[in-house]
């Protein structure tokens, strides 16, 4: 079989020690922020990644982005594995995938024009001659709504919505195949989300690259994504075509999470599982079930046995002893 | 719930003087809120609804911003004129605010049992174990566990969702009569966030406070607040009951706004946006503010602000195309 994945990562963990002390420093536990997470990216789709704070979403992305190195497991690019990478294979990796953050204020060099800011991928990979790489930064500034002439300003010119879409240009320059986007919207308001949502549409279907998108608002999840994986303390609780997930979801957090989206209607409220007190610590996760603690359809087996992945529909998986309980 | 009128904001006009230029932030703002209601402000950013709210408090930011225009009146008296010696008797007992961040809300380096017995002494004018035993039940009313651990904590020591709990509890620690919530659940997470909004509402029964919501998030509007009032560029262009304002919004902007929102259901297409940008608030234009963004808009609406009018019973919207389809 052709491996088709464009990223494939596969049993990925990152834990990190946590120390007491100074100059005799003892470990005193571990911080198990990614625990056991695998998914594949398809060229040219988008997989989303949804969680609350702690569930380790950020830090996959890190993982992806070889900003961090696994404790175990792989990621593998085009069949090719991407840590431990030196020199000219390293800067490779980082032409061929690219982010964008989620604040717009802190991601762009106050003291840059935004062309230099563009411009700066081009000219680390030697893209090209200056008046080639100038012509280039004009040209993503158009792809991205902006106009050309725009390269010569600073940040603090644009807007929180067009210095997301100078970030995105900047993402872009060295045509990446893949483009991991932590909250891109989150930080802007109402009307400009739109537009940018739609444009990150436009730009995948031109450009035919892959997005993982990091995201906690589930209505952008929907509209933006092919797969989702949902995320719980350091691993993935279920992991669905977005439609699919969408139509049916199976996971009790899952559940949990549908029911905290507040639709934009009122008297529209569905079922709702408000859950009690918040995610815990991940230096400590609950034994068997790392939800349990908070999951109303808690059974005595979830504290012991840990749940694994399973097929609950076609290519629909989940993480729970209640689906496999009948 | 159309009970008497407690809060009544006329005619307010807060504005930055900066050495280029004045920016009219909040420009002619009105609304009452009244009796245990919950009223929405909601708006995008910049719009002037935060800004509003501390004309309210009259905790304006320092550097230039100052109400120079309108009337605060509280239980009928204009709270503007008073000295600050006099507002911080009004602060607490009779209104209280509660910010978007509780990182910052709260001082690091006292226990949370400490700033809040710091809210209630002043309340109740005593110190000793009863404002402990009173600091004790605000927490479990706010739904922290064991209190009496967690009164010798300090904030680092909490949860996000725990600290704005203990925020809410300070806030009401005076009994208001008016709470203003600014963006409250922003920094939580969503499952937190409904736990909070359940909380508030709570509250706001068992005390029969009244509570401005400011937000820009119509779910949170959908799901906590009576009436809403919408914010554009400083100024109110649309306020109405929520059932109304979401079914038959009048303003083109609102209109817009609700649009683009994506949803969790129906179709998955491109969605709506709103082209261009508000207008710059040191030169903010004569007519319609939304005007140059509006796909109705014609010169009658870029020549004169639009006045107010009835669109229903307590609906009313600041738009010459009312009405119209």
């Amino acid at each position: 079989m052709i491996d088709d994945a464009l990223l494939r990562v596969s049993g990925v963990r990152k834990h990190y020690p946590v120390t007491k002390g100074v100059l005799f420093a003892k470990p005193v536990g571990t911080v198990k922020a990614v625990d056991g997470v695998s998914f594949t990216i398809t060229a040219g789709r988008t997989l989303g990644l949804v969680g609350e704070s702690g569930s380790g979403k950020t830090t996959t992305a890190r993982l992806v982005l070889n900003l961090a190195e696994p404790t175990d497991g792989e990621i593998l690019l085009q069949g090719q594995p991407i840590h431990g990478l030196t020199g000219q294979a390293r800067r490779q990796y980082r032409a061929l995938v690219q982010a964008v953050f989620q604040d717009p204020w802190a991601s762009l060099n106050p003291r840059m024009t935004v062309g230099r800011t563009i411009a700066e991928a081009l000219i680390v990979t030697a893209w090209g001659s200056r008046t080639a790489i100038a012509g280039r930064v004009q040209e993503l500034l158009e792809q991205v709504g902006l106009r050309g002439e725009q390269a010569g300003q600073y940040p603090h010119e644009f807007s929180g919505g067009q210095r997301q879409r100078i970030a995105l240009a900047g993402a872009l320059a060295s045509r990446p195949k893949l483009i991991v986007l932590d909250e891109p919207v989150s930080a802007l308001d109402v009307s400009i989300r739109a537009q940018m949502m739609n444009l990150l549409k436009d730009i995948q279907a031109r450009e035919d690259v892959a997005y993982l998108l990091v995201a906690h608002d589930l209505a952008t999840v929907r509209h933006m994504t092919d797969q989702t994986a949902v995320m719980y303390l350091g691993k993935i609780v279920e992991y669905a075509p977005t439609a699919s997930l969408f139509r049916s979801f199976h996971h009790p957090y899952t559940k949990a999470l549908f029911s905290a989206v507040l639709p934009p209607q009122p008297d529209r409220r569905g079922e709702e599982i408000v859950l009690t007190g918040e995610v815990p610590s991940p230096l400590n996760p609950p034994p068997g079930c790392a939800f349990h603690t908070r999951c109303p359809f808690v059974m005595p087996v979830c504290a012991r046995r840990e749940p694994e992945l399973r097929q609950v529909a076609p290519g629909h998986l989940s993480a729970c002893h209640l689906d496999h309980a009948a | 719930m159309s009970g008497e009128t407690i809060l009544e904001v006329d005619d307010l006009h807060t504005h930055f003087f900066l050495r280029r230029g004045v920016v009219k932030a909040v420009d002619g703002v009105s609304f009452a809120l009244r009796r245990g209601e919950v009223l929405g402000l909601v708006g995008e950013s910049g719009c002037g609804k935060s800004l509003t709210a501390l004309s309210i408090m009259r905790l304006l930011p320092r550097g230039g911003a100052r109400t120079i225009r309108g009337q605060v009146r509280l239980n009928g008296r204009d709270i503007l004129p008073l000295s600050p010696r006099e507002m911080r008797h009004i602060r607490g007992p009779m209104i209280s605010m509660i910010l978007q961040d509780p990182q910052t809300s709260l001082n690091p380096v006292f226990t949370v049992g400490n700033q809040l017995r710091e809210a209630i002494s002043r309340r109740i004018g005593m110190r000793g174990s009863g404002v402990i035993r009173e600091a004790m039940e605000a927490l479990r009313h706010v739904d922290i566990a064991a209190p009496e651990q967690r009164i010798s904590q300090y904030p680092h020591q909490m949860s996000g969702g725990m600290k704005q709990r203990v925020v809410g509890a300070i806030a009401i620690s005076g009994h208001p009569q008016v709470l203003i919530a600014d963006e409250p659940t922003t920094a939580l997470d969503v499952t937190v966030q409904l736990q909070y909004l359940k909380l508030l509402k709570r509250l706001q029964r068992e005390t029969g406070m009244a509570i401005l919501f400011i937000t820009h998030d119509f779910g949170v509007v959908a799901r906590m607040c009576d009436r809403v009032a919408v914010m554009y560029a400083g100024r109110i262009v649309e306020c109405g009951p929520v059932q109304d304002v979401f079914t038959k919004p009048s303003h083109p902007y609102t209109r817009a706004l609700i649009a683009s929102v994506p949803t969790m259901t129906g179709p998955i297409g491109r969605l709506r946006t709103i082209e261009g940008q508000p207008p710059s608030l040191m030169d903010p234009p004569l007519g319609c503010r939304f005007a140059a963004r509006c796909p109705q808009a014609d010169q009658d609406c870029r020549d004169a602000y639009p006045a107010t009018t009835h669109v229903g019973a307590e609906h009313t919207v600041a738009c010459r195309k009312a009405g119209q389809p």
